[in-house]
Protein backbone atom coordinates (compact mmCIF):
# COMPACT_ATOMS: atom_id res chain seq x y z
CA UNK A 1 0.00 0.00 0.00
CA UNK A 2 2.62 2.75 0.67
CA UNK A 3 3.90 4.70 -2.21
CA UNK A 4 0.93 4.23 -4.27
CA UNK A 5 -0.24 7.65 -4.02
CA UNK A 6 -2.75 6.88 -7.68
CA UNK A 7 -5.71 4.83 -5.87
CA UNK A 8 -8.31 6.25 -4.72
CA UNK A 9 -7.88 5.76 -0.65
CA UNK A 10 -9.63 4.66 1.98
CA UNK A 11 -11.40 6.63 4.32
CA UNK A 12 -10.58 6.15 7.94
CA UNK A 13 -14.04 6.20 9.90
CA UNK A 14 -12.37 5.49 13.47
CA UNK A 15 -15.84 4.45 15.50
CA UNK A 16 -15.46 5.93 18.63
CA UNK A 17 -16.02 4.38 22.08
CA UNK A 18 -18.80 7.25 22.68
CA UNK A 19 -21.24 4.79 24.39
CA UNK A 20 -19.06 4.93 27.58
CA UNK A 21 -20.18 8.39 28.32
CA UNK A 22 -24.07 7.48 27.93
CA UNK A 23 -26.37 5.86 30.45
CA UNK A 24 -26.54 1.93 29.85
CA UNK A 25 -29.35 1.29 27.36
CA UNK A 26 -31.64 -1.31 28.36
CA UNK A 27 -30.32 -4.80 27.75
CA UNK A 28 -32.23 -5.84 25.23
CA UNK A 29 -30.15 -2.96 22.97
CA UNK A 30 -27.69 -3.93 24.74
CA UNK A 31 -27.40 -7.68 23.63
CA UNK A 32 -27.63 -7.06 19.95
CA UNK A 33 -24.65 -5.00 19.59
CA UNK A 34 -21.67 -6.00 22.25
CA UNK A 35 -20.15 -9.05 22.49
CA UNK A 36 -18.47 -9.59 26.29
CA UNK A 37 -14.85 -10.35 25.24
CA UNK A 38 -12.98 -13.31 26.71
CA UNK A 39 -11.29 -13.20 29.64
CA UNK A 40 -8.03 -13.11 27.72
CA UNK A 41 -8.45 -10.59 25.33
CA UNK A 42 -7.10 -8.00 27.42
CA UNK A 43 -7.84 -4.14 26.93
CA UNK A 44 -5.28 -1.87 25.63
CA UNK A 45 -3.06 -0.51 28.01
CA UNK A 46 0.60 0.57 29.11
CA UNK A 47 0.78 -1.09 32.11
CA UNK A 48 4.03 -3.28 31.69
CA UNK A 49 4.18 -4.88 35.11
CA UNK A 50 3.90 -7.87 33.65
CA UNK A 51 6.02 -8.20 30.83
CA UNK A 52 9.41 -9.87 31.05
CA UNK A 53 12.49 -10.00 29.75
CA UNK A 54 11.51 -11.83 26.91
CA UNK A 55 8.66 -9.83 26.21
CA UNK A 56 11.20 -7.11 25.61
CA UNK A 57 13.30 -8.42 23.53
CA UNK A 58 9.69 -9.33 21.35
CA UNK A 59 8.87 -5.64 21.62
CA UNK A 60 12.41 -4.60 19.89
CA UNK A 61 11.68 -6.82 17.20
CA UNK A 62 7.75 -6.35 16.49
CA UNK A 63 8.61 -2.08 16.48
CA UNK A 64 10.80 -2.59 13.69
CA UNK A 65 8.15 -4.81 11.45
CA UNK A 66 7.65 -3.26 8.17
CA UNK A 67 3.85 -2.42 8.31
CA UNK A 68 1.72 -2.09 11.52
CA UNK A 69 -0.82 -3.97 9.16
CA UNK A 70 1.21 -7.01 9.60
CA UNK A 71 2.17 -6.41 13.12
CA UNK A 72 -1.52 -6.58 13.38
CA UNK A 73 -1.47 -10.10 12.04
CA UNK A 74 1.44 -11.30 14.45
CA UNK A 75 -1.14 -11.14 17.04
CA UNK A 76 -2.08 -14.14 15.40
CA UNK A 77 1.04 -16.11 16.61
CA UNK A 78 -0.12 -16.95 19.80
CA UNK A 79 -1.51 -15.04 23.14
CA UNK A 80 1.28 -13.59 24.12
CA UNK A 81 2.27 -12.30 21.10
CA UNK A 82 -1.76 -10.97 20.79
CA UNK A 83 -1.13 -9.56 24.86
CA UNK A 84 2.29 -7.30 23.87
CA UNK A 85 0.63 -6.16 20.42
CA UNK A 86 -2.16 -5.29 22.34
CA UNK A 87 -0.50 -3.18 24.20
CA UNK A 88 -0.18 0.96 23.64
CA UNK A 89 3.50 1.12 24.44
CA UNK A 90 4.24 -1.04 22.16
CA UNK A 91 2.43 0.92 19.67
CA UNK A 92 4.56 4.13 20.86
CA UNK A 93 7.50 2.12 20.66
CA UNK A 94 6.48 0.98 16.75
CA UNK A 95 5.68 5.02 16.12
CA UNK A 96 9.18 6.40 17.55
CA UNK A 97 11.26 3.44 15.74
CA UNK A 98 9.49 4.23 12.24
CA UNK A 99 9.42 8.31 12.59
CA UNK A 100 12.92 8.09 13.51
CA UNK A 101 13.88 6.08 10.60
CA UNK A 102 12.04 7.85 8.20
CA UNK A 103 13.29 11.19 9.27
CA UNK A 104 15.91 11.80 6.34
CA UNK A 105 13.74 10.05 4.30
CA UNK A 106 13.24 11.61 0.56
CA UNK A 107 9.67 14.19 1.03
CA UNK A 108 6.39 12.39 0.44
CA UNK A 109 5.21 11.82 -3.41
CA UNK A 110 1.93 12.18 -3.00
CA UNK A 111 0.16 14.36 -5.76
CA UNK A 112 -1.83 16.47 -3.21
CA UNK A 113 1.07 17.78 -0.95
CA UNK A 114 3.85 19.23 -3.83
CA UNK A 115 2.76 22.60 -2.02
CA UNK A 116 4.49 21.62 1.16
CA UNK A 117 7.24 23.80 2.20
CA UNK A 118 9.78 24.02 4.82
CA UNK A 119 7.79 26.44 7.74
CA UNK A 120 4.71 24.42 7.34
CA UNK A 121 2.86 22.14 8.85
CA UNK A 122 2.25 19.28 6.74
CA UNK A 123 1.49 15.81 7.68
CA UNK A 124 1.74 13.11 5.48
CA UNK A 125 -0.92 10.23 5.28
CA UNK A 126 -2.87 9.65 2.26
CA UNK A 127 -5.52 8.64 4.18
CA UNK A 128 -5.93 12.20 5.18
CA UNK A 129 -3.99 14.57 2.59
CA UNK A 130 -2.72 17.29 3.90
CA UNK A 131 -3.87 17.23 7.72
CA UNK A 132 -1.27 18.69 9.65
CA UNK A 133 -1.99 15.92 12.30
CA UNK A 134 -1.79 12.29 12.64
CA UNK A 135 -4.33 10.82 14.40
CA UNK A 136 -3.95 7.34 16.30
CA UNK A 137 -6.73 5.11 18.19
CA UNK A 138 -5.32 2.04 19.05
CA UNK A 139 -4.68 0.81 15.96
CA UNK A 140 -7.20 3.30 13.67
CA UNK A 141 -4.04 4.17 11.81
CA UNK A 142 -2.85 3.50 8.10
CA UNK A 143 0.62 2.70 7.31
CA UNK A 144 1.34 5.73 5.34
CA UNK A 145 0.80 7.83 8.30
CA UNK A 146 3.96 6.67 10.03
CA UNK A 147 6.22 6.00 6.93
CA UNK A 148 5.44 9.35 5.04
CA UNK A 149 5.98 11.21 8.11
CA UNK A 150 9.20 12.52 6.27
CA UNK A 151 12.13 14.41 7.78
CA UNK A 152 12.47 18.23 7.39
CA UNK A 153 8.45 18.74 8.09
CA UNK A 154 7.23 19.56 11.36
CA UNK A 155 4.56 17.22 13.27
CA UNK A 156 3.01 16.24 16.06
CA UNK A 157 1.49 12.80 17.11
CA UNK A 158 -1.42 12.99 19.14
CA UNK A 159 -2.55 9.56 21.13
CA UNK A 160 -5.61 10.38 23.25
CA UNK A 161 -6.83 7.15 25.48
CA UNK A 162 -10.41 7.20 25.31
CA UNK A 163 -11.78 8.07 28.71
CA UNK A 164 -13.13 5.09 29.51
CA UNK A 165 -15.50 4.00 32.12
CA UNK A 166 -15.58 7.97 33.46
CA UNK A 167 -12.47 8.28 33.87
CA UNK A 168 -11.85 12.09 34.07
CA UNK A 169 -7.86 12.00 33.89
CA UNK A 170 -8.30 12.13 29.95
CA UNK A 171 -4.48 12.59 29.17
CA UNK A 172 -2.75 12.95 25.66
CA UNK A 173 0.80 11.78 24.72
CA UNK A 174 2.24 14.44 22.17
CA UNK A 175 4.97 13.36 19.91
CA UNK A 176 7.06 16.46 18.60
CA UNK A 177 8.91 16.11 15.99
CA UNK A 178 11.49 18.77 16.63
CA UNK A 179 12.90 17.03 20.01
CA UNK A 180 11.99 13.59 18.79
CA UNK A 181 9.88 12.88 22.26
CA UNK A 182 6.62 11.65 23.53
CA UNK A 183 5.13 13.90 26.26
CA UNK A 184 1.87 14.01 28.43
CA UNK A 185 -0.21 16.47 28.35
CA UNK A 186 -2.77 16.48 31.21
CA UNK A 187 -5.84 18.40 29.93
CA UNK A 188 -7.95 18.27 33.43
CA UNK A 189 -4.97 19.69 35.37
CA UNK A 190 -4.18 22.43 33.06
CA UNK A 191 -7.84 23.22 32.30
CA UNK A 192 -9.66 22.35 36.09
CA UNK A 193 -12.30 21.03 34.45
CA UNK A 194 -12.80 18.17 35.50
CA UNK A 195 -15.27 15.28 33.86
CA UNK A 196 -15.76 18.27 31.22
CA UNK A 197 -12.56 17.38 29.47
CA UNK A 198 -13.68 13.31 28.55
CA UNK A 199 -13.39 12.42 25.18
CA UNK A 200 -16.76 11.03 24.28
CA UNK A 201 -16.63 11.19 20.44
CA UNK A 202 -14.36 10.87 17.77
CA UNK A 203 -11.58 13.48 16.61
CA UNK A 204 -11.44 15.20 14.12
CA UNK A 205 -8.67 18.08 12.78
CA UNK A 206 -10.11 20.92 11.63
CA UNK A 207 -8.95 24.42 11.67
CA UNK A 208 -5.81 23.62 12.75
CA UNK A 209 -6.65 22.43 15.93
CA UNK A 210 -8.08 18.35 17.01
CA UNK A 211 -11.88 18.63 18.18
CA UNK A 212 -13.84 16.01 20.10
CA UNK A 213 -16.55 16.48 22.06
CA UNK A 214 -16.19 16.38 25.66
CA UNK A 215 -19.63 15.59 26.41
CA UNK A 216 -20.36 18.76 27.01
CA UNK A 217 -18.57 21.25 24.36
CA UNK A 218 -16.72 20.99 21.97
CA UNK A 219 -12.69 20.60 22.97
CA UNK A 220 -10.40 22.93 20.00
CA UNK A 221 -7.34 20.62 21.23
CA UNK A 222 -3.76 22.78 19.42
CA UNK A 223 -0.86 19.90 19.27
CA UNK A 224 1.33 22.64 18.73
CA UNK A 225 0.55 24.65 22.01
CA UNK A 226 -1.69 22.45 24.41
CA UNK A 227 -2.06 25.67 26.34
CA UNK A 228 -3.75 27.53 23.32
CA UNK A 229 -6.68 24.80 23.56
CA UNK A 230 -9.91 26.59 23.52
CA UNK A 231 -13.76 25.41 23.74
CA UNK A 232 -16.38 26.03 21.61
CA UNK A 233 -20.19 25.60 22.84
CA UNK A 234 -22.19 22.64 22.02
CA UNK A 235 -25.19 23.17 19.93
CA UNK A 236 -28.45 23.89 21.33
CA UNK A 237 -30.03 20.63 23.09
CA UNK A 238 -33.35 20.32 21.36
CA UNK A 239 -34.29 17.20 23.17
CA UNK A 240 -38.07 18.08 24.25
CA UNK A 241 -38.18 14.47 26.64
CA UNK A 242 -36.63 13.54 29.33
CA UNK A 243 -36.71 10.54 28.57
CA UNK A 244 -34.48 10.50 25.86
CA UNK A 245 -30.25 9.81 26.79
CA UNK A 246 -27.75 12.48 25.69
CA UNK A 247 -26.98 11.61 22.34
CA UNK A 248 -24.49 10.07 20.58
CA UNK A 249 -21.70 12.72 19.01
CA UNK A 250 -19.64 12.11 15.91
CA UNK A 251 -17.47 14.84 14.46
CA UNK A 252 -16.70 15.27 10.80
CA UNK A 253 -16.09 17.81 8.57
CA UNK A 254 -17.58 18.61 5.44
CA UNK A 255 -17.03 21.50 2.70
CA UNK A 256 -14.49 22.47 4.41
CA UNK A 257 -17.05 23.35 7.96
CA UNK A 258 -16.91 21.02 11.42
CA UNK A 259 -20.00 19.27 11.32
CA UNK A 260 -21.73 17.63 14.59
CA UNK A 261 -23.95 15.15 14.43
CA UNK A 262 -26.31 13.62 17.19
CA UNK A 263 -28.11 10.39 17.20
CA UNK A 264 -30.96 10.76 20.35
CA UNK A 265 -32.01 7.32 21.17
CA UNK A 266 -35.62 7.13 22.93
CA UNK A 267 -35.73 4.75 25.97
CA UNK A 268 -38.55 3.07 24.58
CA UNK A 269 -41.03 4.35 22.34
CA UNK A 270 -39.57 4.44 18.23
CA UNK A 271 -38.38 7.96 16.92
CA UNK A 272 -34.12 7.47 16.58
CA UNK A 273 -33.52 11.38 15.44
CA UNK A 274 -30.37 12.71 14.15
CA UNK A 275 -29.55 16.04 14.33
CA UNK A 276 -26.72 17.37 11.76
CA UNK A 277 -25.22 20.77 12.81
CA UNK A 278 -22.95 23.03 10.92
CA UNK A 279 -20.02 25.61 12.90
CA UNK A 280 -20.85 28.68 10.92
CA UNK A 281 -17.94 30.43 12.80
CA UNK A 282 -15.49 29.52 14.55
CA UNK A 283 -15.32 29.64 18.23
CA UNK A 284 -18.72 31.38 19.34
CA UNK A 285 -20.82 28.36 18.64
CA UNK A 286 -22.84 29.60 15.89
CA UNK A 287 -24.51 26.37 14.84
CA UNK A 288 -26.96 26.00 11.92
CA UNK A 289 -29.23 22.78 12.11
CA UNK A 290 -28.90 21.84 8.56
CA UNK A 291 -31.07 18.17 9.15
CA UNK A 292 -33.38 17.27 11.51
CA UNK A 293 -34.32 13.29 10.55
CA UNK A 294 -36.68 10.83 12.16
CA UNK A 295 -34.24 7.60 11.58
CA UNK A 296 -37.02 4.77 12.13
CA UNK A 297 -39.59 6.63 9.84
CA UNK A 298 -37.15 7.64 7.36
CA UNK A 299 -35.81 3.69 6.86
CA UNK A 300 -39.71 2.50 7.43
CA UNK A 301 -38.26 0.22 10.63
CA UNK A 302 -40.00 -2.54 12.76
CA UNK A 303 -37.62 -3.04 15.63
CA UNK A 304 -37.30 -0.33 17.92
CA UNK A 305 -34.38 -2.44 19.25
CA UNK A 306 -31.73 -0.97 17.31
CA UNK A 307 -29.45 1.55 17.96
CA UNK A 308 -27.44 3.50 15.73
CA UNK A 309 -24.04 4.54 15.43
CA UNK A 310 -22.87 7.62 13.54
CA UNK A 311 -19.75 7.28 11.52
CA UNK A 312 -19.30 9.93 8.98
CA UNK A 313 -20.64 13.00 7.30
CA UNK A 314 -19.68 12.96 3.74
CA UNK A 315 -16.58 14.96 3.00
CA UNK A 316 -17.80 16.54 -0.33
CA UNK A 317 -22.01 16.37 -0.22
CA UNK A 318 -23.79 17.79 2.74
CA UNK A 319 -26.60 15.71 2.36
CA UNK A 320 -25.11 12.26 2.74
CA UNK A 321 -24.10 10.89 5.97
CA UNK A 322 -22.75 7.21 7.16
CA UNK A 323 -23.70 5.35 10.31
CA UNK A 324 -24.06 2.13 11.68
CA UNK A 325 -27.23 0.15 12.86
CA UNK A 326 -26.43 -3.18 14.60
CA UNK A 327 -23.77 -4.60 11.80
CA UNK A 328 -25.25 -2.31 9.01
CA UNK A 329 -23.14 0.44 7.35
CA UNK A 330 -25.52 2.49 5.84
CA UNK A 331 -25.20 5.27 3.51
CA UNK A 332 -28.34 7.70 3.66
CA UNK A 333 -28.94 11.02 1.96
CA UNK A 334 -30.87 13.23 4.60
CA UNK A 335 -32.42 14.97 1.98
CA UNK A 336 -33.99 12.68 -0.38
CA UNK A 337 -34.90 10.01 2.51
CA UNK A 338 -32.51 7.22 0.22
CA UNK A 339 -30.60 4.90 2.23
CA UNK A 340 -29.02 1.28 1.11
CA UNK A 341 -26.76 -0.70 3.28
CA UNK A 342 -23.43 -0.31 1.71
CA UNK A 343 -21.52 -3.00 3.97
CA UNK A 344 -21.51 -5.11 6.47
CA UNK A 345 -19.31 -5.49 9.65
CA UNK A 346 -18.34 -9.03 10.87
CA UNK A 347 -21.29 -10.06 13.09
CA UNK A 348 -18.96 -11.52 15.79
CA UNK A 349 -16.24 -8.41 16.09
CA UNK A 350 -17.44 -5.58 18.58
CA UNK A 351 -17.52 -2.90 16.35
CA UNK A 352 -18.40 -0.68 18.82
CA UNK A 353 -14.36 -0.91 19.80
CA UNK A 354 -12.24 2.20 18.45
CA UNK A 355 -9.77 0.12 16.67
CA UNK A 356 -12.24 -0.81 13.97
CA UNK A 357 -11.48 0.28 9.99
CA UNK A 358 -14.64 0.65 8.20
CA UNK A 359 -13.80 0.20 4.20
CA UNK A 360 -16.20 2.48 3.17
CA UNK A 361 -14.42 4.73 0.33
CA UNK A 362 -15.16 8.84 0.66
CA UNK A 363 -13.45 11.40 -1.64
CA UNK A 364 -10.91 13.61 0.03
CA UNK A 365 -11.34 17.07 0.85
CA UNK A 366 -8.40 18.49 1.47
CA UNK A 367 -7.35 20.32 4.89
CA UNK A 368 -5.61 23.17 4.42
CA UNK A 369 -2.47 23.75 5.38
CA UNK A 370 -1.68 26.17 7.99
CA UNK A 371 1.77 28.02 8.65
CA UNK A 372 3.47 26.63 11.64
CA UNK A 373 2.81 28.66 14.99
CA UNK A 374 5.79 31.16 15.86
CA UNK B 1 42.19 -6.77 36.23
CA UNK B 2 43.99 -3.75 34.38
CA UNK B 3 46.71 -4.81 32.21
CA UNK B 4 48.42 -2.51 29.91
CA UNK B 5 50.17 -3.88 26.21
CA UNK B 6 52.94 -2.17 24.53
CA UNK B 7 51.08 -0.07 22.88
CA UNK B 8 49.86 1.60 25.97
CA UNK B 9 46.61 0.26 25.24
CA UNK B 10 44.39 -0.58 28.58
CA UNK B 11 43.40 -4.34 28.74
CA UNK B 12 40.11 -4.90 30.91
CA UNK B 13 39.12 -8.98 31.21
CA UNK B 14 35.37 -9.51 30.99
CA UNK B 15 34.18 -13.35 32.44
CA UNK B 16 30.85 -14.81 31.47
CA UNK B 17 28.29 -16.48 33.67
CA UNK B 18 30.05 -19.60 33.18
CA UNK B 19 33.24 -18.69 33.98
CA UNK B 20 35.37 -18.11 30.87
CA UNK B 21 37.60 -15.11 31.10
CA UNK B 22 38.00 -13.10 28.13
CA UNK B 23 40.81 -10.11 28.01
CA UNK B 24 40.03 -6.81 25.22
CA UNK B 25 41.42 -4.16 24.60
CA UNK B 26 39.22 -1.22 26.94
CA UNK B 27 38.68 0.52 23.35
CA UNK B 28 36.93 -2.67 22.51
CA UNK B 29 35.00 -3.60 25.40
CA UNK B 30 33.64 0.14 26.14
CA UNK B 31 31.43 -0.33 22.58
CA UNK B 32 29.00 -1.60 25.42
CA UNK B 33 27.48 1.15 27.19
CA UNK B 34 26.89 -0.83 30.67
CA UNK B 35 30.93 -2.03 30.51
CA UNK B 36 31.55 1.77 29.78
CA UNK B 37 30.16 3.14 32.54
CA UNK B 38 31.18 0.29 34.80
CA UNK B 39 34.98 1.07 33.69
CA UNK B 40 34.15 4.91 34.52
CA UNK B 41 32.95 3.93 37.65
CA UNK B 42 36.40 2.32 38.67
CA UNK B 43 35.07 -1.27 38.52
CA UNK B 44 38.02 -2.75 36.24
CA UNK B 45 40.60 -1.85 38.12
CA UNK B 46 40.89 -4.93 40.21
CA UNK B 47 39.96 -8.57 38.56
CA UNK B 48 37.49 -9.23 35.72
CA UNK B 49 33.93 -7.68 35.30
CA UNK B 50 31.60 -10.34 36.09
CA UNK B 51 28.87 -10.41 33.29
CA UNK B 52 26.37 -12.76 35.06
CA UNK B 53 23.82 -12.54 32.18
CA UNK B 54 25.89 -13.97 29.22
CA UNK B 55 27.73 -16.93 28.51
CA UNK B 56 30.99 -17.45 27.27
CA UNK B 57 29.79 -18.45 23.69
CA UNK B 58 27.53 -15.34 23.58
CA UNK B 59 30.16 -13.14 24.58
CA UNK B 60 32.96 -14.15 22.07
CA UNK B 61 30.25 -13.39 19.73
CA UNK B 62 29.80 -10.07 21.15
CA UNK B 63 33.42 -9.12 21.31
CA UNK B 64 33.92 -10.15 17.70
CA UNK B 65 31.32 -7.65 16.94
CA UNK B 66 32.75 -4.85 18.97
CA UNK B 67 36.57 -5.16 18.01
CA UNK B 68 35.23 -4.88 14.17
CA UNK B 69 33.03 -2.04 14.73
CA UNK B 70 35.57 -0.18 17.30
CA UNK B 71 38.38 -0.45 14.58
CA UNK B 72 36.45 0.52 11.89
CA UNK B 73 35.87 4.21 10.59
CA UNK B 74 33.16 5.67 8.93
CA UNK B 75 34.68 5.54 5.27
CA UNK B 76 34.63 1.62 5.63
CA UNK B 77 30.28 1.86 6.39
CA UNK B 78 29.69 -0.68 3.26
CA UNK B 79 32.44 -2.80 4.03
CA UNK B 80 31.16 -2.70 7.78
CA UNK B 81 27.25 -3.59 6.27
CA UNK B 82 28.56 -6.83 4.76
CA UNK B 83 30.42 -7.87 7.40
CA UNK B 84 27.31 -7.24 9.80
CA UNK B 85 25.12 -9.17 7.40
CA UNK B 86 27.39 -12.70 7.13
CA UNK B 87 28.27 -12.20 11.10
CA UNK B 88 23.98 -12.38 11.55
CA UNK B 89 24.10 -15.42 9.00
CA UNK B 90 26.57 -16.94 10.57
CA UNK B 91 24.44 -16.93 13.86
CA UNK B 92 21.80 -18.79 11.74
CA UNK B 93 19.08 -19.68 14.29
CA UNK B 94 16.95 -17.44 16.20
CA UNK B 95 17.48 -19.02 19.54
CA UNK B 96 21.19 -17.97 18.88
CA UNK B 97 20.43 -14.37 17.19
CA UNK B 98 17.83 -13.92 20.77
CA UNK B 99 20.69 -15.06 22.86
CA UNK B 100 22.84 -12.63 21.24
CA UNK B 101 20.23 -9.89 21.69
CA UNK B 102 19.39 -10.15 25.01
CA UNK B 103 23.39 -9.98 25.50
CA UNK B 104 23.06 -6.92 23.68
CA UNK B 105 20.62 -5.49 25.75
CA UNK B 106 22.30 -5.96 29.15
CA UNK B 107 25.66 -4.79 27.49
CA UNK B 108 23.47 -1.47 25.81
CA UNK B 109 25.30 -1.76 22.29
CA UNK B 110 22.98 0.06 20.40
CA UNK B 111 24.55 -1.07 17.31
CA UNK B 112 24.06 -4.49 18.02
CA UNK B 113 20.86 -5.00 19.35
CA UNK B 114 19.74 -2.97 16.15
CA UNK B 115 21.44 -5.32 14.28
CA UNK B 116 19.92 -8.49 15.49
CA UNK B 117 16.44 -6.87 15.74
CA UNK B 118 16.03 -5.81 12.40
CA UNK B 119 17.19 -9.54 11.53
CA UNK B 120 14.90 -11.23 13.80
CA UNK B 121 12.08 -8.96 12.28
CA UNK B 122 13.12 -9.55 8.88
CA UNK B 123 12.70 -13.33 9.40
CA UNK B 124 9.45 -13.36 10.10
CA UNK B 125 8.48 -10.54 7.43
CA UNK B 126 5.75 -11.38 5.31
CA UNK B 127 5.32 -14.73 6.70
CA UNK B 128 1.84 -16.41 8.10
CA UNK B 129 0.90 -17.27 11.72
CA UNK B 130 1.60 -20.66 10.82
CA UNK B 131 5.19 -20.39 9.36
CA UNK B 132 6.23 -18.15 12.08
CA UNK B 133 5.07 -20.84 14.17
CA UNK B 134 7.04 -23.19 12.90
CA UNK B 135 10.12 -21.50 12.03
CA UNK B 136 10.12 -20.16 15.81
CA UNK B 137 8.68 -23.61 17.28
CA UNK B 138 6.06 -21.27 19.30
CA UNK B 139 3.25 -23.39 19.99
CA UNK B 140 -0.15 -22.13 18.92
CA UNK B 141 -2.15 -22.00 22.44
CA UNK B 142 -5.64 -20.22 20.95
CA UNK B 143 -8.27 -22.34 20.99
CA UNK B 144 -10.16 -22.77 17.64
CA UNK B 145 -12.77 -20.11 18.78
CA UNK B 146 -10.47 -17.97 19.88
CA UNK B 147 -8.33 -17.86 16.51
CA UNK B 148 -11.17 -17.47 14.27
CA UNK B 149 -12.09 -14.37 17.09
CA UNK B 150 -8.66 -12.91 16.22
CA UNK B 151 -8.51 -13.71 12.53
CA UNK B 152 -11.75 -11.78 11.71
CA UNK B 153 -10.45 -9.14 13.93
CA UNK B 154 -7.42 -8.38 11.71
CA UNK B 155 -8.79 -9.35 8.72
CA UNK B 156 -11.82 -6.65 8.88
CA UNK B 157 -9.31 -4.27 10.02
CA UNK B 158 -5.96 -4.12 7.85
CA UNK B 159 -7.86 -5.56 4.84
Amino acid sequence: MSGDSNKRHKELVPCSSSSDSIPPPPSSIAAGTRSSPSSWFPPPSSDLSDFTVDDYMLVEVFCRLPSIQFLGQCKRVCKSWYRIISTHFLVRRFINHHININNSAAAHDGDDTKEEEEGNIVLGSSDYPNNPFLLIFGYTVSEEAFFRSEGHLILRVVFIEHAFRGDKNLCVDIYSSETGKWCAFPLVDVFHRGSRLKCSSNVVNWNGKLHWHSGEDIVAFDPFDPHKTYFIQDSPDLRENPDIFPPHCYLSVCRGFLRLMKIYIPYYRRGTVMMVWELKDGRSGNWSLEHNVNLDLLMNKKSTHISSFGLSCHPTDPNIVYFKENHDIIYCNLQTGAWEIVSQTPSNIDTNNSDIVFPVVLPPWPTPILPVPS
Amino acid sequence: MSITTENNEKMITLMSSDGEEFVVEEAVAAQSQTIKHLIEDGCSTEGSIPLPNVTGRVLSEVIQYCKKHSSSDDKEEKELEAWDAEFVKAADDHVALTDLMMAANFLDIKGLLDLVAQTLANMITGKSPEEVRRMWNIKNDFTPEEAEKVRKENQWAFE
